[in-house]
């Protein structure tokens, strides 16, 4: 797999589930500050970066298992938590879940939630990410089109994708209420 | 007041854009490495934006497409919510949307019990049987369904007085639509699961046999090898184990041991600490492509994850890594093994 490819796949496996684990650290963790969490969701990209990808049959569970074990780590050098808690850790419940129909409908959310973001975007940074994400055109072609420089095109982006970072890092408020698996089983009871 | 700091995000973005557009030049790679080199948060931090912006792609097919079957960006909500509104109406008829269809599927399995039953076939002694890597959900005349797991084997039996499954062996999730006056029954080895209307698994594959509920009450009997008949009730997230040594036991089960046990449904196999030797067996019964444990150190070792019951060779080489361990392809079978000095 070349680099777009790799960060195909992180896109489309781990980057939804990104807001699901953070929910899932806040109510797990709770000696973890949120800067602890930025550290920890950063430092899980990097790992995961090394994996080989044609080998992870299901991303879920290895995205929290990498979690988890980062978890452990910094637990054993007592950097985020105390020692007392690595027990914790070792019981910590991964939610095991497959994309159902309640992550799909999530997914969608996503996108609207994506179109949102670039509606809420000021106008000219609006104009430039539209432009390049929905017309395809280079960022050259977007500096001749709105008569700026390439660099402000650059910043304008930037600014867009900053946005969409921080949305991906806030959307367990939503999605983290209740650990998935919990939902399943009232789809589906029988009883009435 | 001074402008805000660059956070580390806001300069992976600029980062990310950057990478998406022409080559670096000389200057601008020394640049990027020195802040990769800065901070171990900084390669994960650039990592995910770079995917994040390549994932912005899909606003451009999406919007290139209008007429197609994928929403337009502009749509999209308006799309969503008349999905919603018909997936809580009924199962919709056709559609070429994969998305809208596992919704609809959804809304159906959940009408199954309600009622539906109007269908009036009287089963009598029917068998079902799954191959080894297959799960197969059976609808009942009455509205119950049985979820078969791997290699499991199920005789249904409908009477007038009850409704009768015996469960040959394997693994079943049995989802019981409600009747007073017709019990369900699930005979396994002899002890009898007596319901009304509930959702319980029954698990004949081990020596002993598991009776897990996760809604309603079920009686589990043990005629008893003594001939001392043995009878409990079993409500939600209880768990009945019978052995022949030690009669009916009955425990409280978390609603996470519960997923994890019944992951098999979803066609996954999901283990918390277990043993590798158990893990193995597991998945194992749904493979015929098997997996040996050479070394006896590792069979102890506890394993983690979720893995795809089906797939014995992904569960051997995330194991394998997990444990610094090697997995080896020899003919039909997957060994792992301690991994070599090097």
């Amino acid at each position: 797999l070349d680099d777009l490819a790799r960060h195909r796949w992180i896109a489309t496996h781990i980057l939804p589930l990104e807001g699901e684990v953070r929910g899932w650290l806040r109510r797990h963790v709770h000696s973890l500050t949120a800067a602890d969490a930025d550290d920890l969701v950063q430092e899980c990209y990097s790992r995961l970066w090394d994996a080989d990808f044609a080998h992870i049959a299901n991303a879920r569970g290895y995205l929290y298992a990498t979690i988890r074990n980062l978890l452990l780590e910094d637990a054993r050098r007592a950097k985020i938590v105390p020692m007392e808690r690595l027990g914790e850790i070792e019981a910590l419940r991964i939610p095991t879940d497959e994309p159902g129909p309640e992550r799909l409908v999530t997914a969608r959310q996503e996108l609207e939630r994506l179109v949102a973001i670039v509606e809420g975007l000021p106008a000219q940074c609006q104009r430039a990410f539209r432009l390049q994400k929905f017309h395809g055109l280079s960022q050259r072609e977007i500096a001749t089109e709105m008569n700026i420089s390439e660099k402000t095109v650059e910043k304008h982006l930037a600014t867009a994708l900053l946005r969409v970072l921080d949305t991906l890092a806030r959307q367990d408020t939503e999605s983290g209420a209740n650990p998935p698996s919990d939902n399943r089983y009232d789809t589906q009871s029988t009883h009435d | 007041m001074t402008p805000n700091p660059p956070t580390i995000d806001s300069v992976a973005a600029e980062w990310a854009v950057r990478l998406s557009a022409d080559p670096l030049s000389v200057e601008e790679q020394q640049a990027l490495d020195e802040w990769l080199n800065a901070d171990t948060r900084h390669r994960g931090a650039l990592i995910r934006a770079r995917a994040a912006w390549v994932d912005l792609d899909r606003l451009a097919a999406l919007s290139a497409h209008p007429s197609a079957s994928a929403p337009t960006v502009a749509a999209s909500s308006a799309l969503s919510a008349a999905c919603e509104a018909r997936r809580l109406e009924s199962p919709p008829v056709a559609s070429s949307s994969r998305r809208f269809f596992l919704a609809a599927g959804l809304a159906a399995i959940s009408l199954t019990g309600t009622g539906v039953a109007a269908w009036r076939f009287r089963r009598r002694g029917d068998i079902y049987e799954t191959a080894v890597g297959e799960i197969r959900r059976i609808p009942l005349s009455d509205g119950s369904a049985i979820l078969l797991d791997t290699d499991t084997r199920a005789e249904v039996r409908f009477a007038k007085a009850d409704r009768t499954v015996e469960l040959v062996r394997g693994q079943g999730l049995f989802e019981v639509a409600k009747d007073a006056v017709r019990p369900f029954i699930v005979l396994a080895r002899g002890i009898s699961v007596r319901a009304v209307g509930t959702v319980f698994a029954v698990r004949a594959v081990d020596q002993d046999v598991k009776v897990t509920v996760t809604e309603g009450v079920v009686e589990v009997a043990d005629p008893g090898t003594s001939g001392s008949a043995a009878l409990e009730r079993v409500g939600a997230d209880e768990r009945a184990v019978v052995s022949a040594s030690q009669g009916i036991r009955v425990q409280r089960v978390s609603a996470a041991q519960i997923d994890r046990n019944l992951a098999w449904r979803d066609g996954m196999l999901s283990f918390d600490g277990d043993t590798l030797s158990d893990a193995v067996k597991e998945i194992n019964r749904h493979n015929t492509r098997q997996i040996l444990i050479d070394d006896p150190a590792l069979a102890g070792r506890p394993v983690v994850g979720v893995f795809r019951a089906t797939n014995a060779e992904g569960f051997a080489e995330t194991v394998a890594a997990a444990l610094g361990a090697e997995s080896a392809v020899e003919g039909d079978t997957l060994h792992l093994r301690a991994r070599n000095a090097r």
